[in-house]
């Protein structure tokens, strides 16, 4: 798909001649490949829904973690490089932490996000023993939908490996963004209800996998103001997908 | 040699809030103290829907008075040098530079606060802040006793935390710090908790009943802060000059100076 | 005798053994590594400099400090001086430790090559006051009271007490004090080391307050500091009569470096005979002996007493020695006393706090204490301070050993507050 693009392929933080850095652009492109995950925002939380991928009919599907816990207020969905995605998230959970610890009070939903998207920056070719010394030799290879509930009500952020960060209602990451956004895009309004969005967030996924979806492929979370973060079980996925299914 | 001096009547050793230099046949080692105490007075009082903190404005170093004017009460945050909007206020009591130190830390603090969060902070959370600033600096402490005031985000109430020099902090109604603080504090535990105040009429003995403490209206507190140091003054040779008192509502700080005994 | 200069004055090994130098470097003889040998901070100054003072007036300030440095009880360097101008509308005074003084000023020296690289030099040249872009004796102030405090909290000090005197950014006079401990603070009137004791009360009594410094001229804000130098020059033996003083205004800083104290007057210190409480020894033999004023009247001399005892009672001694001639004169008389006699010259000391003589009865100033008004005062303590004082004990003339009483006789004293010796006394029945 690329060919080789000249010496500035090489650098990781070198601009190429257009104003470009193509290592972090490639980034995004791992993005690309990974499973797709939606975040929607209502007046009384926040879903996040992911594609669980079970490659194989022997893997344990409980243990394919993609929606994970920042703080008791914010989760977060991840697509890319999952392994990547754990320092980040380890990140954010200390950030969090530490901010409680020092203030007394849960951190804002964009305060921890602008966190994640800092570290996302510290990457580089400095030598060790260097003054700043960056912790990653390559960019960050995953995106993440960030959902919290802080004093401004609920929210959803996504962030990139470029370091970048927007707030959405409704967002896409993944190999199904696509489809998936424009689904969205036609379907979302501000009166959604918490149920509906959660309708709505597996009417997508479903729209966009490649599987048929079903209780154990697919995860969802929420973020709402009384329970905090929290990872749907299997008796309520099985609802939920239900009731999906029925119409 | 050194037995003898041990030996000395209590009345010909009176202390001193300063370090003195004891009369001793033994050669004195000359060594570096890096603290001294600069006198004067802090108080603080919540009400319903205000914070009064108050200071006097002698700064002593011994018997001398340095200078008359040297205040103790800092606004913190807000914007520009004067701290415009700021509606948080430190107070400090003990050795001036550490003092000054601590408050521009705080300060410094409560502004990337606002750029990092982009809010105010609360004064809840500038409270655990300030706790954790004097904590990590405990094994060569901030020699001072902080008060901290503000107004309650949440309920509006007036929120006042007092702190000692490695950060151990309280939310607490009053309290009063410093060289008289062992002056003032009984007299607001009295007025303002109402301590050893009983139902008039009550039964005596264990079923006496005690007066129930409730929030202070603004005059009634600021008498009370007016008294306090005025009495102070008369007692305490470190208090003195000027009375410098702020009061903190939802609408911001209204700060006022009145003149103290110069004796 | 060792006739080699190298070792006169040197300790003996004969006599104290040989040294043992196992405690230098090994550069010098010793056993210490360099390396392995801990640092060393400042623990207490070595070459000092004593008061510096500063006064605020309506546009500016006066700044002062003598110049000598001294090595303890030393007079060691007679024309080191202390007050650094900086950048054409600040001066800094250096009390405290002389070579942390000039380390101070090195960081001065780069400090203002770095303000001129700034620019702000070039624009002090222009017309129009360019002094404005100039960094304000209040930044100056804050700059040095951080170098202050980050040595204090490195527990390395810089064992200086200084003052900052210059104009602000706004070219408003500005005054403030750092010390080895990083305390600031800022005041009207400011006075660091002895100074602080003696010439602080003098300067606020000119300039009280903020408000009174709009009332100051400049004549005025340097004569009460050059009479602040001499007073300290009586008192603290660590000064000279040679200072330097700064007068910083909007026409910038003008600096003299080789004053002279003037008009000293030394009459003063022919009172001091030691300091402390002091006490009248009591030597009453008989009761029975007690004489009435009229009685003794006959055994005064013409002079001396007597006249004190005139129509007008009230006299005034301008010279302190005046004071003691009474006392001899009265001393006199009961020497011409029958023996044996009994006399009690019970006196009361008041300081006369300038309300003028006679319209009070006791008006104790600030400082008297009750001893100095006691009826019968033969054991009166005297000798406070500053006023001359009563000669006392074994200091007290031979025919004062044996004092008697004069019923109802008593001669009051008024000293004057106003320093200046005069002692009011009359004797009254």
């Amino acid at each position: 798909m690329f060919i080789a693009r000249s010496e500035y392929d090489r650098g990781i933080n070198t601009f190429s001649p257009e104003g470009r850095l193509f290592q972090v652009e490639y980034s995004l492109e791992a993005i690309k490949l990974g499973s797709t995950a939606i975040g929607i925002t209502t007046s009384s939380g926040t879903i996040l829904g992911v594609e669980k991928r079970i490659t194989s009919t022997l893997l344990e599907t409980s243990s394919v973690e993609k929606v994970v816990e920042i703080d008791r207020h914010i989760g977060c969905a991840m697509s890319g490089l999952q392994a990547d995605a754990r320092s980040m998230v380890e990140h954010a959970r200390v950030t969090s932490q530490s901010h409680a610890f020092n203030y007394a009070e849960p951190i804002k939903v964009e305060s921890c996000t602008q966190a994640i998207c800092d570290l996302a920056l510290r990457f580089g070719e400095s030598a060790s023993g260097e003054e700043e010394e960056s912790i990653m030799s390559r960019p960050f290879g995953v995106a993440l939908l960030i959902a919290g509930w802080d004093e401004e009500g609920p929210s959803l952020y996504h962030a990139e490996p470029s370091g970048t960060f927007y707030r959405y209602d409704a967002k896409a990451i993944g190999s199904g963004s696509e489809g998936a956004q424009a689904e969205l895009q036609a379907s979302y309004h501000k009166s959604l209800t918490l149920p509906e969005a959660e309708e709505l967030v597996l009417k997508t996924l479903k729209q966009v996998m490649e599987e048929k979806l079903d209780a154990n492929n697919v995860q969802l979370a929420a973020v709402t103001k009384d329970k905090g973060f929290r990872v749907y079980g299997e008796e309520e996925m099985k609802g939920c997908v239900g009731r999906i299914e029925n119409e | 040699m050194a037995a003898h001096t041990l030996h000395t009547l209590p009345s010909t050793n009176p202390s001193f809030s300063f370090p003195q230099h004891a009369p001793s046949g033994a050669p004195t080692q000359h060594s570096f103290y890096p603290y001294t105490d600069n006198g004067g007075s802090t108080l603080g009082i919540s009400g319903a829907s205000f914070t009064v903190i108050a200071g006097d404005t002698r700064l002593t170093s011994g018997y001398n008075i340095l200078t008359r004017y040297a205040p103790k009460l800092f606004k913190i945050g807000g914007s520009g040098p004067d701290h415009k909007g700021a509606k948080i206020v430190l107070s400090v009591v003990g050795f001036a530079a550490d003092g000054r130190a601590l408050q521009e830390r705080l300060d410094t603090l409560v502004k990337l606060y606002r750029y990092q969060h982009g809010k105010d902070i609360t004064v809840h959370a500038c409270a655990q802040r300030l706790s954790h600033i004097l904590y990590n600096k405990r094994f060569f402490p901030y020699y001072v006793q902080a008060i901290l005031g503000g107004v309650d985000e949440v309920d509006g109430s007036g929120a006042l935390y007092s702190y000692d020099p490695v950060g151990s902090y309280e939310r607490e109604y009053c309290r009063a710090a410093g060289a008289a603080a062992s002056l003032i504090m009984p007299f607001l535990d009295n007025q303002v908790n109402l301590k050893n105040q009983y139902e008039p009429g009550s039964v005596q003995g264990l079923e006496k009943k005690q007066l129930e403490a409730k929030p202070l209206d603004r005059e009634t507190v600021e008498g009370l802060v007016r008294d306090a140091f005025t009495s102070a003054v008369e007692r305490h040779i470190e208090v003195g000059d000027g009375l410098q008192m702020m009061v903190i509502t939802n609408e911001g700080i209204e700060e006022v100076v009145l003149p103290l005994k110069r004796d | 005798m060792n006739h080699l200069p190298h070792a006169w004055g040197r300790p003996r090994d004969d006599v104290y053994g040989h040294y043992n130098p196992s405690y230098l470097p090994t550069s010098l003889g010793g056993t210490q590594h360099i390396s392995s040998m801990p640092t060393s901070h400042t623990q207490s100054p070595i070459v000092t400099g004593t008061s510096v003072i500063a006064i605020k007036f309506k546009t500016g300030i006066v700044i002062a400090a003598d110049n000598l440095a001294s090595y303890g009880s030393l007079a060691r360097f007679t024309d080191v001086k202390r007050l650094k101008p900086f950048n054409k509308k600040c001066v800094v005074g250096f009390g405290g430790d002389v070579s942390d003084m000039q380390y101070i000023d090195r960081l001065l020296m780069s400090l203002d090559v770095q303000q001129n690289y700034a620019g702000s030099a070039k624009e002090m040249d222009e017309e129009d006051g360019g002094s404005k872009a100039l960094m304000g004796a209040n930044n100056l102030h804050t700059y040095l009271s951080k170098v202050m405090y980050k040595r204090r909290s490195d527990f390395n000090p810089l064992w200086n007490a200084l003052l900052v005197a210059g104009l602000d950014e706004k070219d408003a006079p500005f005054l403030a004090s750092a010390d080895l401990l990083g305390t600031t603070y800022s005041a009207p009137t400011l006075a660091t080391g002895f100074g602080a004791h003696l010439a602080q009360p003098l300067l606020r009594n000119v300039v009280p307050d903020e408000k009174a410094v709009e009332g100051i001229t400049r004549e005025k804000a340097v004569e009460t500091v050059r009479e602040c130098m001499k007073v300290l020059f009586y008192r603290d033996a660590r000064s000279m009569p040679e200072y330097s003083i700064a007068v910083i205004d909007g026409s910038g800083v003008e600096l003299k470096t080789d004053e002279k104290l003037e008009n000293q007057s030394w009459a003063f210190a022919e009172t001091i005979r030691g300091y402390g409480t002091q006490t009248v020894p009591v030597f009453v033999e008989d009761q029975d002996q007690i004489r009435t004023l009229d009685e003794m009247r006959e055994y005064l001399p013409e002079d001396g007493l007597s006249a004190a005892m005139d129509d007008h009672p009230f006299r005034t001694a301008t010279d302190p020695g005046e004071f003691r001639d009474i006392y001899l004169a009265a001393a006199q008389a009961v020497e011409r006393m029958p023996k044996p006699r009994q006399l009690e010259i019970s006196f009361d000391l008041q300081v006369d706090a300038g309300m003028g003589q006679g319209e009070h009865e006791f008006s104790y100033a600030q400082g008297a204490t009750e001893s100095w008004y006691q009826e019968s005062s033969v054991d009166s303590k005297v000798g406070w301070g500053m006023f001359p004082t009563v000669e006392m004990d074994d200091q007290v003339p031979k025919a004062w050993k044996k004092v008697g009483e004069v019923k109802g006789a008593t001669i009051e004293l008024y000293l004057s507050e106003q320093n200046e010796h005069y002692i009011n006394y009359r004797l009254i029945h």
